[in-house]
C-alpha cells in the first residue's frame, strides 16, 4: 500500500471516519488497531519483526526506569544508613544496569537491522568473489526487508536513549510504547520522531477540525506533485542513463545527475508530506524533515536541513556521546597539555563526524560506494568546518562582498553541485561504474547536447521534459516563498474561490502530469525499504 | 564564572555577541561542532563533566544558562 496509491487513500479515509466517531479515550486504540493493520497488510509475515521491537522495547524502557528508581531508593537508603554502600558505587551500578539495557537494545533492534539489511548483500558479493556462486559457502537468508525497519528501529532506539538520559520517563501501557513505533502513516519512510514530542499527538484525543482537514490535505497535495509529477518523471531519464551508463557520457550525465537531485528531494520531501498531511488530519503534528535544502549555503547546513530527523538523531545519538566520551576527552587533554590547542578543541569532533558519515552511507546500503559516499560528505563537513571562517577572511581580503545576493546565490549554487556530485557516487551498482560515470562527467565535451535535441533523448521526450523543468521551477519559486511566509497560513487568508482553485488546479495538475505509465509502481518510494 | 564562560565563547566564536543572545541553540548559532569544543573547555575550565544529556538547548542558549549549568553541576559534584 504506497502512499501515493488509491488504497492508501480509502484506507486513511476510512481511518479517519471512525476515528472522529470514537471518544478521545479510545482514539488511540483505533490508531493501534489500523497501524497494526497497515503494517501487517504491507509486511505480512515480516510484521513479527516490528513485533519483536516493540516487546524488547517496551521491557528494557522498563527496565532502564526499574534501575533508576532502585538507584533513588538506595541513595534514601544510604542517607539514613539502613544501607551500607558508597554512593558513588550506587551510581556505578545504576549506569551499567542501564547500560547493559541499552547494549541489549541495540543487539536485538539494531541487530535484526544490520542483519535483514546486509548478510543477503554481503555474503552475496562474498560468496561470488571467493567461492563461485553467490549461495555456495554462506547460506543467504532470503527474507525481505521488513518495512520502515531502519526508521522504526532508530525510532525505538532514540526513545529507549531518552528514558537512559531521563529526558522522557518510559511508557508503562505496552499498547501505548507500540503505537509510537507503528503510527501507520510514519512507518513508510519517517520522520523519526522522539517519544517526547509525538507521544502527547497520538495518546490524546483530537476533536474533528475541519481546518486540519484541509491543512493536510493541502500538504498531502503538494506532497503528490512532489513525488509524482517531479520525482517519478525525473526518475525516468536517471534510471535511462544510469542504468545503461555505458551508452552515456559527459554532459549527459550532468544532466541526469541534477534530475537525481531532483528526483530524490520530490521522492522523500514529497513522502513525507503526504506522512505529515495524513497524520494532520488527525489533528496529530509530526515534525519536517526538510528545510527547503536546495538553498543551503555550505555542506553542514544542507544536512542540518536535509533528513533533519535522522541528522539530529545521528547528532544526539552517536556524535554527541562519541566526542564527549572520556576517551575522546582524555585524548583532547593529552593534546591541550603537549600544546596542540587547535588540534585538542577539534580532533573530537572531526573523528566523530568521519564516524557518523560511515555510518550514514551504511545506513543507505551496503557497498564500497555507501562508504565512499559517507566519506565524501564527512570530509567536506570536516574540510567546511575548519576552513569556513578562514574562507571568509580570505574573501574579506580580496574584497568581495559576502553578503550580496550574488554571493549568496554561487553558494547555494556551488552547495547543489557537492551535493549532486556525491549522489553519482552511490547511483551506479559498484563503485567502478561511478568512478568511470564522474571521470567521463568531469572531462565532459559534447556540449551539443545542449543545441541538437541531445536533452530529449535521455529517457524523457520534450513535453515530458519540459513538463519536468516547468515543474521543477514551480517547486522552486513555491520554496522562495516559503523561505519568506508560510504559504498554508497565507492560503488561509485568501477568499475560498481562490483557494479551492488552486486546489483543484493542483489535483489536475497531478492527474494530468503524474507519472502513472509503464513501469510506475505506486508503492516505490525510493525511502522505503531504508 | 560568568566572565570566563563569555571568554571561552569569545574565543571560540569571535562573530557572536553572546551577550544579546539568548537562543544560541534554537537559532542555530552554534552548530554541534562549537558544542563539542564547548564543552571540552567548560569541563576544563571548571572542572565538571558535561554529559551528554545535558545538551539540551535551555542549558545552551545564553550565557546565564551555562553559568546555572555548571552551579548545578558544581553543587552536585
Amino acid at each position: 500500500m504506497g502512499l501515493t496509491s488509491l488504497n492508501f487513500f480509502l484506507f486513511l479515509a476510512a481511518s479517519l471516519v471512525v476515528y472522529f466517531q470514537l471518544s478521545e479515550k479510545y482514539q488511540w486504540r483505533w490508531l493501534l488497531a489500523v497501524s497494526c493493520f497497515f503494517y501487517v497488510y504491507c509486511s505480512r509475515t515480516l510484521s513479527v519483526f516490528i513485533a519483536i521491537t516493540c516487546v524488547a522495547t517496551y521491557v528494557l524502557s522498563i527496565l532502564i526506569e526499574k534501575s533508576e528508581l532502585r538507584y533513588k531508593d538506595e541513595l534514601k537508603r544510604i542517607k539514613t544508613g539502613e544501607l551500607d554502600l558508597d554512593k558513588k558505587a550506587a551510581k556505578a551500578q545504576n549506569l551499567r544496569r542501564k547500560r547493559a539495557c541499552i547494549w541489549a537494545a541495540a543487539l536485538i533492534n539494531v541487530g535484526m537491522l544490520v542483519v535483514l539489511k546486509f548478510w543477503d548483500l554481503i555474503f552475496t558479493d562474498i560468496n561470488t568473489r571467493f567461492f563461485g556462486g553467490a549461495e555456495n559457502f554462506v547460506p543467504l537468508l532470503h527474507i525481505g526487508l521488513p518495512l520502515g525497519i531502519s526508521f522504526y528501529t532508530f525510532q525505538a532506539v532514540g526513545y529507549l536513549v531518552d528514558v537512559y538520559r531521563k529526558q522522557v520517563a518510559a511508557e508503562h501501557n505496552f499498547f501505548k510504547a507500540a503505537l509510537f513505533i507503528t503510527f501507520f502513516p510514519q512507518i513508510v519512510q519517517g520522520p523519526i520522531s522522539r517519544f517526547g514530542q509525538l507521544s502527547p499527538e497520538l495518546y490524546s484525543g483530537h476533536k474533528f477540525d475541519f481546518k486540519n482537514l484541509t491543512d493536510g490535505f493541502y500538504l498531502m497535495l503538494w506532497g503528490m506533485f512532489k513525488k509524482m509529477v517531479i520525482a517519478d518523471r525525473a526518475g525516468i531519464m536517471v534510471d535511462y542513463v544510469f542504468y545503461d551508463y555505458q551508452n552515456f557520457s559527459g554532459w549527459q550525465f550532468w544532466v541526469a545527475a541534477f534530475a537525481y537531485a531532483f528526483q530524490m528531494y520530490g521522492d522523500f520531501s514529497g513522502g513525507i508530506d503526504i506522512v505529515r498531511g495524513g497524520a494532520k488530519m488527525f489533528g496529530i503534528e509530526m515534525v519536517d524533515n526538510f528545510e527547503r535544502p536546495y538553498f543551503s549555503k555550505d555542506i553542514p547546513e544542507f544536512w542540518r536541513r536535509w533528513h533533519m530527523t535522522l541528522g539530529t538523531w545521528f547528532r544526539d545519538y552517536l556524535f554527541y556521546p562519541m566526542s564527549l566520551s572520556s576517551t575522546a576527552q582524555k585524548v583532547s587533554k593529552s593534546l591541550r597539555k603537549k600544546g596542540h590547542l587547535h588540534l585538542a578543541k577539534m580532533l573530537p569532533a572531526h573523528v566523530s563526524c568521519i564516524v557518523l558519515w560511515l555510518a550514514n552511507g551504511a545506513w543507505h546500503g551496503a557497498g564500497t560506494q555507501y562508504i565512499v559516499f559517507g566519506l565524501y560528505h564527512g570530509v567536506l563537513t570536516v574540510l567546511s568546518e575548519e576552513y569556513h571562517g578562514k574562507l571568509v577572511q580570505l574573501g574579506d581580503k580580496l574584497h568581495i562582498n559576502q553578503k550580496c545576493a550574488s554571493f549568496s546565490f554561487f553558494q547555494m549554487a556551488r552547495t547543489f553541485f557537492l551535493v549532486a556530485v556525491g549522489r553519482v557516487i552511490y547511483i551506479t551498482p559498484n563503485f567502478g561504474a561511478s568512478l568511470t560515470i564522474l571521470k567521463s562527467m568531469f572531462t565532459a565535451k559534447n556540449v551539443g547536447i545542449f543545441f541538437n535535441e541531445g536533452l530529449y533523448k535521455l529517457g524523457l521526450d520534450r513535453p515530458d521534459f519540459y513538463v519536468l523543468v516547468f515543474a521543477c521551477l514551480v517547486l522552486l519559486v513555491v520554496e522562495i516563498f516559503q523561505e519568506r511566509m508560510k504559504i498554508r497560513e497565507w492560503l488561509y487568508e485568501q477568499n475560498l474561490y481562490f483557494r479551492w482553485g488552486l486546489a483543484f488546479g493542483l489535483i489536475f495538475t497531478v492527474l494530468i502530469f503524474g507519472v502513472y505509465g509503464h513501469g510506475y509502481d505506486a508503492a516505490g518510494f525510493i525511502y522505503m525499504q531504508y | 564564572m560568568r566572565e570566563e564562560i563569555m571568554e571561552i565563547l569569545t574565543e571560540l566564536r569571535p562573530d557572536v555577541e553572546f551577550e544579546n543572545e539568548k537562543k544560541l541553540i534554537d537559532d542555530g548559532i552554534l552548530d554541534s561542532f562549537d558544542i563539542v569544543s564547548l564543552v571540552g573547555e567548560l569541563n576544563d575550565a571548571f572542572d565538571v563533566s558535561i554529559n551528554v544529556q545535558d545538551l539540551l538547548p535551555e542549558n545552551f542558549n545564553c550565557v546565564d544558562a551555562m553559568v546555572e549549568l555548571i552551579e548545578n553541576l558544581q553543587e552536585e559534584e
